[in-house]
């Protein structure tokens, strides 16, 4: 099988979460204090923020 | 809800049990009595160590013991900041001995005493640690020359003869507290001589807290209600609960329209109502240090998220900061 095509512009990342890592899409970075988060839409149907891997 | 212990003391003055300190027991030498700390800050007080002769350490007959001007009141120190109220056990213990040529702050009797309270207890509790002995050491724990009156403090609770090796300091506790604080009273008195130590070991659950200030005068029927379901705290950051999912359904119901955030400290994230992560303050982020934040739903009128924010840094500079020994 083909490998998904990313689309042009979307960055996916690795994030730690529940224990293992899991790839997103990153819809946007936020910077917090010495944090940086990245955004998704998670399971749950919210925008995210997770803490960014990098 | 993770659980977790520490252990914190501090000390100022000086101390012949720790290796900070060196204390010149030589009596040959020519600064015997004379004590040093190495590391945590400058000499203060009078010379402690366990003393076993009759003459004033050197700093009495030069008089280079340092006094301390402009003391405060008190010593607040706070373990752990109101992050766990109703989950938390303080087991802890002080020593001290302090001195004052205003004749305020020891009675003569004793060397010193100091208060030690505990918002659970909400009240003054006086012990006595130090009491002075006639003439001789008390026991084999630590003993402290007053230069004042040419005494010695022993320290012994209960002032009993010696007889072979005494407790010579109690651990107290409190649980379902949120913090002790170590109460030195020195009346604003100067020229007061003391050394202090005081040690605290504490196990607490964490907490998932509410973030939300609330004006008990303005918002009076909520804040009770809230007060009800959880913790409320009066700068509004962190009021503790037990399950982060009922907090935010109870927030729902009863704050639909206003800004709140929820962390959720079994997961370490922090939902956000109302509220987008630009309206989340740098302090807060760095305070809690959330994996993740969720948006449960972003503001539809950005002035509800600007009051959340504007109301929480001022509750938040109001935090009076934790006072530094000198």
């Amino acid at each position: 099988m083909a490998p998904p095509i990313q689309p042009p512009g979307k960055k996916r990342v690795k994030i730690r979460k529940g224990g293992r890592w899991v790839e997103v899409d990153v819809g946007g970075e936020v910077k917090k204090g010495r944090f940086k988060y990245v955004k998704f839409v998670d399971d749950d149907g919210l925008d995210t923020y997770w803490v960014s891997p990098e | 809800m993770p659980f977790y212990e520490g252990f914190v003391y501090f000390a100022r003055g000086l101390y012949w049990w720790l290796y900070e300190t060196y204390c010149q027991t030589d009596t040959t030498a020519s600064d015997y009595g004379k004590c040093y700390q190495r590391v945590i800050s400058e000499a203060i007080g009078v010379p402690l160590f366990t003393y076993t002769g009759t003459t004033a350490p050197s700093c009495v007959n030069d008089n280079t013991c340092i006094g301390i001007q402009n003391p405060p009141w008190d010593y607040p120190v706070t373990l752990k900041d109101n992050t766990s109220i109703g989950k938390q056990l303080i087991l802890y213990k002080t020593w001290m001995i302090l001195n004052s040529n205003g004749g305020l702050v020891v009675d003569k009797t004793k060397c010193g005493r100091a208060t030690v309270k505990t918002n659970a207890m909400e009240e003054n509790l006086w012990f006595p640690f130090m009491f002075k002995t006639a003439n001789y050491v008390s026991g084999s724990g630590p003993n402290a020359y007053n230069p004042l009156d040419n005494s010695i403090c022993g320290l012994n609770v209960f002032y009993t003869p010696p007889v072979g090796s005494q407790i010579v300091a109690e651990w107290n506790g409190a649980t379902l507290a949120m913090k002790i604080i170590v109460d030195i009273n020195m009346r604003n008195q100067p020229n007061i001589y003391y050394a202090l130590y005081a040690a605290a070991y504490y196990a607490q659950e964490s907490s998932p807290y509410a973030i939300i200030p609330l004006d008990y005068n303005n918002d009076y029927v909520p804040y009770r209600e809230l007060r009800n379901a959880f913790g409320y705290s009066y700068n509004g950051v962190d009021q503790p609960g037990w399950n982060a999912q009922d907090m935010i359904s109870a927030l729902k119901d009863i704050f639909p329209d206003r800004s709140w955030a929820v962390f959720d400290d079994n997961n370490q994230i922090l939902y956000l109502y109302n509220l987008t992560p630009d309206y989340v303050p740098d302090w807060l982020i760095e305070k809690l240090s959330p994996t993740a934040m969720k948006v449960l739903q972003p503001p539809a009128d950005a002035t509800v998220a600007k009051a959340w924010l504007d109301l929480l840094n001022e509750r938040n500079a109001q935090i009076p900061p934790q006072a530094e020994l000198p």
